[in-house]
């Protein structure tokens, strides 16, 4: 199976059929017509990648990194789908635990029908065949001493084809369709520019004439027309032999122009996830909204940034209670019987989560700044001077004394008993949103919270 | 700002930039061959001024701004011609001496990658005090208390504890504010930033323009380098591209995002706008060392193109500060025929959608 497969589609046409007509063969056993939508290429469930965190002589585990903590998603043949996140959200383990180049902790990963979660020997070698990582140093991804040729040769030797003058033929082949020359083969790596390396990831990467592309970052450390010609190139192969693409970027134009799909990770978890088009459009997930809010707009006349609640991405080891973005979102949802605007929930809001992570501003910080008053307190978090619920008046008056006196943490209990919200209490179930999924309670129908309207601008 | 910038020569000063480039020239010889880097490269830095030089690997601009405090390393570079007048004063040609009482003191530097400034074995705190006591600042306590409030200028909570931390407790966005804390020390007039967003976070990045535009407020004039247009439309008041060692294109960042008019500019704008596959030659090829250099790749490239020194510099009608060297702009010219093809495909609120 390895043998016979093992060449490029475009160089060996009747491997690539007798390659096609295995994956039809394998979908009609299972009774399914070969139809895209109802037999996506990847399903993953329920995926986890925790790490341990062990102390001590006998490595006691101590707690747990949960670094991707039960995602789902579906990739259909021939698409892409875009996971994008700020770093250590997870998106790079959940790639590395999809490809078995790290074992999944929990959950399951079906590739063309097949579960790969237990796959081993021959079988784990030919998902890897079909299955290829493009990583995002280019820099990083050769070794300086082999060429070109080799490197690219390098899959096919590793999945047994012995033929050398083969190797070669299907090796230019593929430089060519990359958009490099043959004779490109007997050069090294560092003849090539940024550019012409990823492109020579990408052509390493197609030898095996794969059925998916894992690309992580492919083109960060490209200038904006090479990013440009890469994501084209990648997107002419896509289309020309049916590739499935998982995209993952931390950047929101690249996914913009080349997924259909986006899923959008933080801490471990997939918080929406919908048609590129759809989500960019209209945001649902406060945290693609912080997201897309922080992209400057190429229009200098705006340059406005609407900020997270606080900064701090909290500890993946010890994510927060409920939903994991509640110390963050701006669209926190206040307790039914407290009575205050939607901008004084939001300062308030602010206000206690900030003290919570401690990353106090200097301006009242008692361990920097020597004796802080009350009205700095208030000044700094621009707290109102006068709320309309006298008890609540109070009891932040209360809270922002003990911030005066230095005493944070009787100021942060203060504050979470007067200011609680059900973001922190439950965590958020899946609801749906214009017909895609949101991990968020204000989409929740049994919630009293209603969704807030985007107002902000596409990319 | 030290004794620098006191108030009775404020006025005489307002006139004349902070600081001039004109005809800079930079070649880098290698043992093959020798090629100009930069080739001809005039702007200006008005104080408190950001000005954006926008361009791709390769374009000249690191290399354009490392010659200014000749940091660039020579060999291989060769700074072979220009004059650069800083404060009034011409820097270019000065000795290193001379050189290193204007760098980090009046000029400072920012790159990419913070790991690039920082020591991993002294703390934050003590390389922020060293880079004051060098510039001949203060030392010991008030320097110490200077370097917290620098810190916490530049963002970074809880800044009394976190100046005794090593380089690697920071967050990669948390470090970024460190470089540029130790740039700060000495009360630079100008802060040269070389892709200083690039490896960071979108939500980090929002933070980190927001701390540059903070520092322009402060009078701190920016000299801001990046292949990133957001980046650009977010921070600039004057944007320069740059394009083969030459600038293309000059001008407020209003009328160069609203008219993008050299055809290369017009390219960078396209990038944002779909993927469309260059050529694979064009990608790749050799650019041309004389005329203009992005004449091989240029649909409206024409024989009058090619040969001689770049295209002079022509003011666009609708704004006299924006100029751009292509030969369709020139009095015989047709500026349509470039900028009538853009404005359907360029404005900006179809490329900000």
């Amino acid at each position: 199976m390895t043998e016979t497969n093992a060449g490029s589609p475009h160089a060996a046409t009747s491997e690539a059929e007798s390659d096609a007509v295995d994956h039809s063969s394998s979908a009609n056993i299972e009774g399914s017509p070969v139809v895209a939508d109802s037999d996506p290429l990847l399903e993953v469930r329920g995926l986890e990648k925790h790490y341990p965190i062990t102390r001590g002589f006998l490595r006691r585990e101590v707690g747990r990194v949960r670094a991707v903590d039960g995602i789902d998603f579906d990739i259909g043949r021939g698409e892409a789908l875009g996971l994008v996140g700020e770093s250590g959200s997870g998106k790079t383990t959940a790639a590395h635990s999809i490809l078995r180049l790290e074992e999944p902790t929990a959950g399951e990963i079906v590739f063309d029908g097949e579960s790969v979660t237990d796959l081993s020997g021959p079988n784990l070698r030919s998902f890897r065949r079909r299955a290829q990582l493009v990583v995002q140093d280019p820099n990083e991804a050769f070794n300086p001493r082999l060429t070109v040729g080799s490197a690219v040769a390098e899959p096919l030797s590793l999945h047994g084809m012995s033929d050398e003058s083969r190797r070669r033929a299907i090796v230019e082949d593929v430089l060519e369709r990359v958009g490099l020359s043959g004779d490109d083969a007997d050069r090294y790596p560092h003849e090539f520019s940024g550019g012409e390396k990823q492109r020579i990831s990408i052509a390493r990467a197609l030898v095996c004439n794969p059925d998916l592309i894992v690309a992580d970052e492919p083109t960060s450390a490209l200038d904006a027309r090479v990013q440009s010609d890469v994501l084209a190139l990648l997107a002419d192969i896509r289309r020309e032999h049916d590739i499935s693409i998982l995209f993952i970027s931390h950047d929101l134009d690249v996914v913009r122009l080349f997924c259909d799909r986006v899923a959008v990770m933080y801490l471990g978890e997939i918080v929406e996830q919908g048609p590129i088009e759809d989500v960019l459009e209209s945001p649902a997930h406060p945290y693609t909204r912080v997201l897309m809010n922080s992209v400057p707009s190429l229009d200098p006349s705006d340059r406005t940034f609407e900020s997270p609640l606080t900064d701090t991405i909290p500890d993946p080891g010890d994510p927060p209670s409920g939903c994991r973005f509640h110390t963050r979102c701006p669209e926190l949802i206040p307790p039914a019987d407290l009575a205050v605007s939607d901008e004084e929930w939001q300062t308030l809001a602010a206000f206690r989560f900030t003290i919570e992570t401690g990353e106090l501003p200097s301006a009242v910080d008692p361990t920097t700044v020597g004796d802080v008053d009350a009205a700095t307190v208030r000044e700094e978090f621009d707290l109102p001077t006068e709320l309309a619920d006298q008890e609540l008046n109070r009891r932040i008056g209360s809270a922002v004394e003990a911030v005066a006196s230095g005493d944070v943490e009787t100021a942060g209990q203060e504050l979470a008993s007067v200011l609680p919200t059900v973001c922190e209490q439950v965590v958020p179930t899946q609801s749906t949103h214009r017909g895609r999924p949101v991990n968020c309670h204000r989409y929740d129908p049994d919630r009293e919270a209603e969704p807030v309207a985007w107002r902000g601008a596409g990319l | 700002m030290s004794s620098n910038a006191n108030s009775t020569t404020t006025s005489t000063r307002s006139n004349e930039p902070l600081l001039s480039v004109d005809g800079l020239r930079t070649f880098i010889e290698t043992e093959r061959e020798q090629f100009p880097a930069v080739d001809g490269v005039s702007f200006s830095v008005d104080r408190g001024e950001t000005v954006c030089i926008v361009g791709e690997s390769g374009s000249g601009k690191s290399v354009t701004c490392e010659s200014l405090t000749g940091i660039v390393p020579q060999p291989p570079a060769r700074i072979t011609d220009g004059q650069i007048t800083f404060d009034g004063k011409r820097i270019d040609g000065a000795s290193e001496r001379e050189l290193r009482s204007i760098r980090g003191d009046r000029i400072a530097h920012v790159f990419q990658n913070p790991q690039q400034a920082l020591d991993p074995v002294y703390t934050v705190g003590d390389q922020i005090v060293e880079a004051m006591t060098i510039h001949g600042q203060r030392s010991g306590t008030s320097a110490r208390e200077r370097a917290i409030s620098l810190l916490r200028k530049v963002g970074i909570p809880r800044a009394d504890d976190r100046i005794d931390e090593y380089p690697h407790e920071f967050s990669g966005g948390m470090r970024q504010r460190v470089a540029i804390a130790i740039a700060l020390a000495a009360d630079p007039d100008l802060l040269v930033a070389d892709e200083p967003t690039t490896a960071v976070d979108v939500t980090v990045q929002a933070k980190l323009i927001e701390l540059l535009r903070d520092l322009t407020d402060d009078d701190t004039a920016i000299l801001l380098i990046t292949h990133d247009l957001r980046v650009v439309a977010s921070l600039a008041d004057s944007v320069v591209v740059m394009y083969g060692g030459t600038i293309v294109e000059r001008g407020p960042v209003d009328t160069v995002f609203s008219t993008p008019a050299h055809p290369y500019t017009q390219a960078l704008f396209d990038s944002y706008d779909g993927l469309s596959r260059r050529n694979d030659r064009s990608a790749r090829g050799e650019l041309p060392s004389d005329g203009c250099r992005f004449r091989a790749e240029c649909p409206y490239a024409e024989p009058a193109c090619e040969g001689g020194d770049q295209p002079d510099f022509y003011t666009l009608d609708s704004d006299a500060d924006h100029s751009v060297s292509c030969v369709h702009f020139s009095p015989d010219g047709d500026p349509e025929r470039v900028l009538d093809a853009s404005t359907e495909v360029h404005s900006v609120s179809e490329v900000s959608r």
